[in-house]
């Protein structure tokens, strides 16, 4: 299964240079890699959270941002590998683990 | 009565913490079970635990919180893959396999670990909120301010926020890539030590050495205003799009290549240390200055981290404008557990939190504990020899006279701790006033690294008369310096050692009443005891302390370079027989190393290359 995903993946990774095709041409720089000129680098954060918002996996500010067709598409793509679900008394084992030889430093950020 | 189950997972440090009515009642790191330091798997050791303590099953609990919002996660690592594409293909072919597999389907993949018993909604919480929530809720304040710090949740890596009665707010934020814990694990990882747990080791080096590199820190790497925000210049970084942490430019910058794991450490390790570590602290001071002046509390609660560089946070507390510091004793991600299912009770129950003067984590005393009887019945199965002790006074009185004869004493008590730091449940016990105790201890108990210190726990009606630190420090999260009284003066010889290349040589040196916890600057992480957190570990030092006049002894975690802290009887046995350790102490059974007769035939260096070094 894994040869498939990454199949997919390869094949929707040119949607990403198309993002960052678009970012550079509406200026837009989401991690600030350029340093901003201002007297403070703190951001305000959004809206407090409500009740609702909990029970989300999402907030109400990335709803708003995703707009990219490569969330969608990997999303989508998603939904041909969820995970069964379990059968009375099955013992749990996690649908997928990390792949070996990606060190710690970088597995923690993704 | 309404449970809650937290959970953090995937990442590091997968625990999970069980919360009854607002009552902290459980909590627990998956590693303890799994015996795998920083266990990132789902923790269903830590959640059978957690209800068997309450003596549930899944069934009856009434909400489950997630410690982040995984698809807000997933936006992060979509524009970061984007902004650095084609150069971080390779991180995003071995990233996102699991994304698509397992963390996109979060709900359906608890639903999997709880066999769909739990019938309830899941609960994901904002990864920071989560920080806060463990910070300010367990707190003994009505109001803080609440400033988290760590390497990244979803988006935030550094918090600053308030909580009062039961809310907590985040105001503002900074962003990845622009961490102060990325930048400590930059380093962490430049000199050689493995990221996630080496911090602690590049905190314990920094004293060994000169900060002159700070300046070309701050002018290249990372850009400080005075209200603490900061930015950081990415090209010296290559974590966005890397499988490392620092770019070539970084290498250039320091002039070299990355240390080599376990190779000798030179005085440019050290210095390097010392400078991240004043920059870590300065932007510390700065953040804790500017949240003040935004809230004008007199209390501050921290978690996240980058609060467990308890350097950092007994300068805030030395030099900050708060009155009163509490952190969160599992400040990294294992209390994010803890904070989501706080959260729940408070924010989405609308909860009342009330505050009694005291702090509600109990002493971070949440984890299994064991009767008596299951030991002997365990002692007994592997044929170990021990003596009984019915009469606590007989008991405390033999282990302190063991501890004034300079011997090492594992000592496992009623409920596991709860975070990185063993306070007095799982714990290595020695006499801080020996001089070969830490060479002692690092080399035949800990088998690890020479220069590393050792942390003094202390009689909390003591502690002003050893350490600058008058306040209580009960989850050792506070460095203080050793009172100059208590400092021996260097002679010429020993000054010219302290410059020595051979850390060993530094260590040996004698530089105060209390040499085993005494560190190179003459500061000391400190852990207060009192009874009603510490109870039998508490009439120890109080034994010790009639016996010797002295009130301070080394505590250290319960394991080996590597092992997490032992969690059952079997775990410390089994440590008991691998290492040096004189005697050990299982509730109210005593067995000594030369009573043993398992003690020769027992394969210590099995036992050693079991666990990975870290």
């Amino acid at each position: 299964m894994n040869v498939i995903v990454k199949f997919i993946l390869i094949l929707l990774y040119p949607l990403l240079l198309v993002a960052r095709l678009k970012n550079a041409i509406l200026r837009r720089d989401p991690l600030r890699l350029c340093e901003p000129r201002a007297e403070s680098f703190w951001l305000t954060r959004g809206e407090e959270p409500n009740t609702a918002s909990y029970f989300s996996e999402s907030s109400p500010q990335t709803d708003e941002q995703r707009d990219g067709l490569i969330r969608i598409a990997l999303r989508g793509a998603a939904h041909c590998f969820a995970p069964p679900r379990p059968a009375p008394g099955e013992k749990y084992s996690a649908a997928a683990d990390r792949e070996k030889g990606i060190p710690d430093e970088v597995y923690t950020l993704w | 009565m309404t449970r809650i189950l937290g959970i953090s997972a995937f990442y590091h440090d997968s625990a999970a913490a069980l919360v009854t009515d607002g009552h902290i009642v459980a909590a627990a790191q998956e590693e303890r079970f799994t015996r795998k330091k920083h266990d990132h798997h789902f923790p269903v050791n830590a959640i059978q635990y957690c209800l068997s303590e309450a003596g549930i099953s899944a069934a009856h609990l009434d909400y489950v919180g997630f410690y982040d919002k995984p698809l807000v996660k997933f936006d992060r690592l979509i524009e970061t893959y984007s902004a650095f594409a084609p150069a971080g293909f390779k991180a995003y072919l071995k990233a996102l396999p699991l994304w698509l597999k397992s963390k996109l389907h979060l709900p359906q993949e608890m639903d999997r670990a709880f066999a769909g018993q739990y019938r309830g909604r899941f609960v994901f919480s904002d990864h920071h909120e989560s920080h806060a929530a463990s910070a300010f809720f367990p707190s003994p304040f009505e109001e803080a301010a609440i400033l988290t710090l760590d390497g990244v949740g979803e988006w935030s890596t550094t918090t600053l926020g308030w909580g009062r009665g039961n809310r907590v707010k985040l105001t503002h934020e900074i962003r990845f890539p622009h961490s102060l814990g990325l930048l400590y694990s930059a380093f962490t990882y430049y000199t050689g030590f493995r990221v996630n747990s080496g911090e602690y080791k590049l905190m314990g080096l920094a004293p060994y050495g000169e900060p002159r590199f700070a300046d070309l820190i701050r002018r290249h790497l990372i850009h400080i205003r005075n209200d603490g925000s900061f930015w950081m210049d990415m090209s010296y970084f290559n974590y966005c799009q890397g499988m490392i942490m620092t770019s070539d430019k970084f290498h250039r910058l320091f002039g070299g290549q990355p240390r080599s794991p376990e190779s000798m450490l030179t005085q440019r390790e050290m210095d390097l240390a010392a400078s991240v570590q004043l920059v870590c602290e300065e932007t510390m001071l700065k953040c804790a200055w500017h949240l003040h002046n935004l809230t004008k509390m007199k209390n501050l609660v921290m978690a996240g981290g980058v609060a467990l560089n308890c350097v950092g946070n007994g300068r805030i507390l030395r030099e900050g404008p708060f009155e009163n510091l509490w952190i969160q004793p599992a400040a990294g991600d294992a209390g994010g557990a803890l904070g989501v299912a706080l959260l729940i009770w408070h924010h989405v129950l609308s909860q009342p939190r009330s505050v009694n003067g005291s702090d509600s984590q109990l002493g971070s005393l949440l984890g299994p504990h064991f009767s008596d009887e299951e030991m002997r019945r365990f002692l007994d199965t592997v044929g170990a020899r021990y003596h009984t002790f019915t009469n606590e006074n007989e008991l405390l009185d033999r282990v302190a006279d063991l501890l004034a004869s300079e011997k090492v004493v594992g000592w496992l008590h009623g409920r596991m701790e709860f975070g990185p730091r063993a306070l007095g449940a799982r714990s290595i016990l020695g006499d801080a006033r020996s001089e070969k105790m830490q060479q002692v201890m690092n080399l035949k108990i800990k088998f690890r690294e020479s220069f590393r210190p050792f942390a003094p726990c202390v009689l909390q009606d003591n502690v002003a008369e050893y350490f600058e630190l008058d306040g209580e420090s009960p989850y050792m999260l506070l460095v203080a310096p050793v009172l100059e009284r208590h400092r021996t003066v260097l002679t010429e010889e020993q000054k010219q050692e302290m410059t020595d290349p051979d850390l060993r040589k530094r260590v040996n040196i004698k530089r105060s009443t209390i040499p085993a916890v005494t560190h190179v600057d003459y500061s000391a992480r400190v852990q207060t005891v009192d009874e009603a957190r510490h109870g039998r570990f508490y009439r120890l030092m109080k034994r010790f302390k009639e016996k010797t006049g002295c009130p301070v002894i080394v505590n250290t975690s319960f394991n080996i370079r590597g092992e997490p802290i032992v969690c059952t009887p079997q775990d410390a046995y089994q440590c008991f027989l691998g290492t040096h350790m004189d005697a050990l102490v299982l509730g109210n059974q005593l067995l000594l190393k030369s009573e043993q007769p398992n003690a020769r035939g027992f394969d210590a260096e099995g036992y050693k290359a079991s666990f990975k070094h870290d």
